[in-house]
């Protein structure tokens, strides 16, 4: 058991779900011949070795990278449709295309996974118009990763951990606090980004559902205890392209407007930060350049003010032997 | 690999590196080198004929001498990588010592990562471009080329390959078929493949690169005009290695300076 901080595992009652990048860390700790014992049979007869999976991560790899490399946490939450995995590819797509908001791309874990949701928004997709893969109730939370250089500064480096849910389960964890358990990415996030729908925004019968979804679940989050205080909140909204577009659109600012200045006034002092953004990762009728001001979302992200993880607590541990206890009177601090 | 066999033996022009001694088994060397010398197209490497050749150099200036040892392994073997998730053993294990890496890209390829948005602003006010086809779903290859590059470097910086600090010489082939006028080797990947452009600047502390533009058979050898004139030169004058340091015939120098990073 290591002893640094396990940040989600150990909470999380979906880690076991997927388990596809266990034998990646397998290899990663332990030496060939034990990489060997693990590998399928049919590994085992052309003697290849495995290699990591590229796919999105759930909460046990994040725990084995954030054992290796610091990450910011961004929990991108939104219901259904509001467009977080469509966000979370614009970011990608533009680092595929050049440089973005005054950072490179230096790598990321999860290739495989954003070319998989990228697909429908490809020309190779066989698509007329572009598509996001929807995140399904039935996946667990996933993570995606983006290692991003500074441009004046290659090795300025900053790790981001975007996570990707269902939005079914953020309206579950509005409507009941039962629910809020399970959102460890919330509780864990260095920013907590909450979509609000610009579509729906537009559209007279759904504008007040689409309003308070984010004071309802903000309340509910901040009530719940999952947020707080040392908490960077990020009221975000999507699809501005289509508010721009409508022909009532001095309207639909106005109600935007009011609903952002009751949320600030009834939550702000209860949070570090709280602020407003509008976006639109993927106007599809090119109108707004793609990811129209997403960079300004990113660079607050990588810039946000994050407080120092907690280390882990000796006396949290099971201390067996008497080598372990040996961690009790050594100085985890300096 | 035929035209720098062909090169080390004919001697016809000033390299970084010359041959030091004929070793072992040249068989699959001088097969492909005299397709090379007769203008034709070299047979591509399949998975069932990769072969690790070996090469005797010696520096021409110094005189230092090393065994350099090529893996030619097929395009089928690194598809396979991004695929399958999984590689060859020995595929580790010729990673494991001090040499470099030599990265191919070629020129003459689709741009395989356009977005329907970008297809619809190239297209624009011809609808009938952008009708759409039956919808495909995904499959790894479909991933684009400039990211499989970049997921086969970033394996190199995991288990159980050797983390450490090597050199990359990204070697752009076909460059004839670059438009003109040409730009730069460098260039070319910053506007052709952003995302591997930014990923080799933003690792320069474990992977330093050098990217050089190579027209190993001088031009279009299917062109039967092209073959023609091709054929009047000096075979070694037909080797075009364009790099940041110029224009040269001496495709030695990617490998020269992959072996002073060792």
């Amino acid at each position: 058991m290591p002893l640094s901080t396990r940040l989600f595992a150990e909470k999380d009652i979906e880690g076991a779900h997927m388990v596809t990048n266990i034998d990646e860390d397998v290899e990663v700790e332990e030496d060939a011949e034990e990489v060997n014992d693990v590998a399928s049979s049919d590994e085992e007869q052309d003697d290849r070795i495995r290699l990591a999976s590229g796919e999105a991560l759930d909460t046990g790899s994040v725990d084995q990278f954030l054992l290796k490399r610091d990450a910011r946490i961004i929990a991108i939450v939104g219901e259904q449709e509001s467009g977080k995995t469509t966000l979370i590819c614009s970011l990608y797509d533009r680092f595929c295309h050049d440089s973005f908001s005054g950072f490179s791309f230096a790598g990321s874990d999860t290739l495989v996974g954003f070319e998989r949701r990228m697909h429908y928004s490809r020309w190779i997709s066989g698509r007329s118009t572009p598509e996001t893969l929807r995140t399904s109730a039935s996946e667990s939370i996933q993570f995606y990763h983006l290692a991003l250089a500074d441009s004046n500064c290659s090795l300025c480096r900053t790790d981001l951990l975007l996570s990707d849910r269902a939005g079914e389960s953020y309206v579950a964890a509005r409507d009941n606090s039962d629910a809020l358990s399970g959102l460890i990415e919330v509780a864990k996030a260095d920013v907590l980004v909450f979509l609000r729908d610009g579509g729906r925004l537009v559209i007279p019968n759904q504008r007040a559902g689409a309003l308070y979804s984010a004071r309802q679940t903000l309340r509910a989050f901040l009530d719940g205890g999952l947020i707080g205080a040392d908490t960077a909140a990020q009221v975000v909204t999507t699809k501005y392209d289509l508010i721009l577009s409508d022909p009532d659109k001095e309207h639909v600012m106005g109600h935007l407007q009011n609903a952002n200045a009751k949320l600030y006034e009834s939550f702000g002092d209860r949070l570090a930060s709280l602020t407003f953004w509008d976006v639109a990762a993927r106007d599809p009728k090119g109108i707004l350049e793609p990811a129209w001001q997403v960079d300004q979302l990113l660079r607050s992200w990588t810039s946000a003010r994050v407080p120092p993880r907690a280390p882990c607590q000796p006396s949290q541990l099971r201390l067996i032997n008497e080598f372990d206890r040996l961690l009790v009177r050594t100085p985890l601090n300096g | 690999m035929a035209a720098l066999w062909h090169m080390l033996n004919a001697e016809d022009i000033a390299t970084s590196l010359t041959l030091d001694q004929l070793v072992g088994d040249r068989t699959h060397l001088n097969r492909i080198a005299s397709d090379w010398e007769k203008c034709e197209e070299v047979p591509r490497t399949s998975t069932a004929a990769e072969v690790t050749v070996s090469m005797y150099l010696r520096e021409s200036e110094g005189g230092s001498r090393s065994v350099v040892k090529f893996p030619d392994l097929s395009g089928e073997s690194f598809s396979r990588q991004i695929s399958h998730r999984t590689c060859e053993r020995a595929y580790v294990e010729g990673l494991e010592g001090s040499g470099g890496i030599l990265l191919f890209i070629t020129a003459n390829r689709v741009q395989d990562d356009v977005t329907i948005v970008d297809a619809a602003s190239m297209y624009e006010g011809d609808k009938n471009s952008v009708e759409s086809t039956e919808p495909v779903g995904w499959s790894p290859k479909m991933i684009p080329a400039q990211v499989q590059l970049v997921d086969l470097l970033q394996f190199l910086d995991h288990p159980p390959f050797r983390r450490g600090q090597r050199r990359v010489a990204v070697i752009v082939s076909a460059w004839d078929v670059v438009a003109e006028p040409k730009p730069r080797p460098d260039a070319w990947v910053q506007r052709e493949m952003p995302l591997l452009h930014q990923y080799l600047m933003s690792n320069i502390n474990v992977l330093e690169s050098q990217v050089y533009g190579v027209s190993a058979q001088g031009g279009d050898v299917h062109s039967a005009a092209d073959k023609e004139n091709l054929l009047k030169l000096t075979p070694s004058k037909r080797i075009a290695c364009v790099s940041v340091n110029g224009s040269s015939h001496d495709l030695s120098g990617p490998i020269h300076w992959l072996m002073k990073g060792g």
